[in-house]
């Protein structure tokens, strides 16, 4: 018997990521859904070169606005390039900039949010009234703003859409760090002579992992969304990438009436999408993190 | 509630500060300088040319020729006085765009919050009392649909498909309430019920998680032992209680429904806030985009502060804490 307990264990701590996913598969069935298009999402981003059916950059004035048919499942667009291709090279762009946000803005909210929470005191104090005032800035229209101000580009939404959400969330993970920091390891580790980067850094951020990996997981559903409405004001990332939200808007507008398809498919692969992280969110925060029930 | 009211506006202090700090600092962290985005933007962006003496000009109006505290000061000064400077290209004071399209902007944010309100409170309460029946998995799909599917993309295949099957386009033009509320209601009902329902969607997830959780409180079993009904236990105990979250939920809604208002002009052709930020930003036009970001930062803390304040309505505990 304890052998059993102890090779349990060992797996358990050899594979705890395999273990979490065969939770979600047992208690969140729709949280696994999600998983598995977020998966498919992914290797869709990766493959995207070779998948593609077409180059997405291809004009091909002759077939413009060409209904579904096989050689363009999802018909193709005002200047004739094949919409299937182009929302599969849009995957990739969405992930690009949603997963390079969520390492930013983790960043800037473990920095944020973390850090004032634990040094405390009068930093603590002014720090959440910057934010307090960040989140007084209706969001987009911050956004456009900070556009205007650093231009346009991928890299530049990335560390617009990093800086904005860290510092609206940095909140949440203030009060982990708050809380944490009155625990009795982290007084363990001060009594062995651990400096305060340390108790940081190795004992405090590890700690919060359950939460910071939960609002990561649901920031990517948020960063696609953001990007693709920016893209759709115009404001995204530039030509002649094609994003999910740029498919939509422009001269794409006037064409929709004649050929609803161009108005379908990018916004059905937005929605998924989205709708993909919504529930893998929900159903990690559910497993990992219950304290964070209905944040976010 | 006197007391909690002027502590409340105490803390709203140093946001206001912030605000203006924000604001004021937006033209001075451009990288290059600013005036070069300002003559490259001229000429649709093809780049013009602009001479010293205009340069000169250009940075007093923006207010950045002289040291940057006493910069401060003397916008600080024209802004209470609701200066708010002039548009670099139409010359209009900005205040006086704000005038004219703040009306379309407030009546689609007012429409929206009702919409929000009235949906979210709705489909959480029913959800909630009928807890893992069909309705209760219908409506959480719907809220879970309401949530991912970008509102923007929804607003767009109204249009669209309106103009495919009834032939319909949204009416150009600001059509006021008074003159016509038909015409009114056609042009200002339909997105903010969009972005409204979008973002309701949240509300009603959060308010039926949270009256799950009160129906399990201790004071909840106790009401029903008393004998009280149905109907009375809800809207006395559960709902007075889970009102609490979701109200502080609705105070957040708002700044980001309010960024909502500009893709929606921007699909209905309604000419508010949202599109005047729009040119603004196409222009690099920095005092237009100042001044809105300013007004609407503004409004924003207003609205929180009248949330906080139900907030303490609602639970006594925080007035007297």
């Amino acid at each position: 018997m304890s052998i059993e307990i102890e090779q349990d264990l060992r797996r358990k701590r050899l594979n705890p990521w395999l273990d979490f996913v065969v939770r979600i598969f047992k208690e969140k069935p729709l949280s696994a859904v999600g998983l598995v298009i977020v998966c498919l999402l992914l290797l869709m981003a990766l493959t995207a070169q070779w998948i593609a059916p077409h180059d997405y950059r291809e004009q091909v004035l002759d077939e413009a606005l060409l209904g579904h048919s096989l050689d363009h499942p999802l018909g193709t667009d005002q200047i004739g390039r094949d919409q299937l291709s182009r929302i599969i090279v849009g995957a990739q762009v969405s992930m690009i900039v949603g997963f390079s946000c969520v390492i930013g803005f983790l960043f800037v909210a473990i920095i944020i949010g973390m850090g004032s929470g634990y040094v405390g005191g009068a930093i603590d104090i002014i720090v959440q009234r910057v934010v307090d005032g960040w989140m007084t800035i209706p969001t987009l229209i911050l956004l456009l703003a900070m556009v205007a101000v650093v231009g346009q580009g991928m890299w530049q939404i990335i560390f617009i859409l990093s800086i904005d959400r860290g510092i609206s969330t940095s909140r949440v993970l203030r009060g982990e760090a708050l809380y944490l920091k009155e625990s009795t390891y982290v007084e363990a580790a001060r009594a062995m002579g651990a400096g305060n980067m340390r108790v940081f850094l190795v004992h405090i951020v590890p700690n919060a992992f359950a939460s910071i990996i939960v609002m990561a997981t649901i920031s990517l559903g948020v960063f696609i969304l953001a990007e693709a409405s920016l893209s759709f004001l115009g404001y995204g990332i530039p030509p002649p990438f094609p994003t999910w939200g740029s498919m939509l808007s422009g001269s794409a507008l006037g064409f929709m009436a004649r050929a609803p398809w161009i108005a379908i498919w990018p916004g059905v692969a937005l929605t998924l999408a989205v709708w993909a992280f919504n529930m893998l969110g929900d159903g990690m925060r559910d497993l990992l993190d219950p304290r964070l029930r209905g944040s976010g | 509630m006197r007391q909690y009211l002027v502590r409340r506006l105490i803390l709203m202090i140093p946001g206001v500060l912030f605000l203006t700090i924000f604001v004021f600092s937006m033209v001075r962290i451009v990288p290059g300088d600013v005036i070069e985005v300002i003559v490259g933007m001229q000429g649709g962006g093809r780049g013009g040319y602009m001479s010293e003496e205009m340069k000169d000009k250009v940075r007093s109006q923006l207010g950045i020729d002289k040291p940057i505290y006493v910069q401060y000061f003397v916008w600080m000064g024209q802004i209470a006085r609701g200066d708010l400077g002039e548009s670099l290209f139409s010359k209009i004071p900005v205040i006086d765009s704000l005038k004219k399209r703040y009306s379309v902007t407030l009546e689609l944010i007012i429409i929206t919050m009702i919409v929000m309100v009235v949906w979210g409170l709705a489909i959480g309460i029913i959800s909630a009392t009928y807890q893992d029946s069909w309705i209760d998995y219908i409506l959480r799909s719907v809220a879970v649909l309401g949530l991912s599917m970008p509102y923007f993309w929804v607003a767009i295949l109204v249009v669209v498909f309106g103009s495919i099957i009834f032939n319909w386009s949204p009416p150009l033009g600001v059509n006021h309430f008074m003159d016509g509320p038909r015409l009114n209601l056609e042009q200002f009902l339909l997105p903010a019920a969009i972005l409204g329902i979008s973002q309701g969607s949240a509300v009603a997830r959060m308010t039926r998680a949270t009256i799950l959780e009160i129906v399990r409180q201790d004071y909840v079993r106790t009401a029903r032992a008393k004998g009280l009904g149905d109907r009375i236990i809800l809207t006395r105990h559960t709902l007075r209680n889970a009102l609490i979250p979701v109200v502080s939920l609705i105070g957040i809604t708002f700044a980001f429904s309010l960024g909502g208002t500009v893709i929606l002009e921007q699909i209905w052709s309604l000419p508010g806030v949202g599109t005047l930020m729009l040119k603004a930003i196409q222009q690099r036009d920095y005092p237009v985009i100042q001044g809105i970001i300013l007004v609407l930062g503004l409004l924003v803390m207003v609205t929180n502060l009248l949330v906080d304040l139900s907030y303490a309505w609602l639970n006594p505990r925080i007035r007297y804490n």
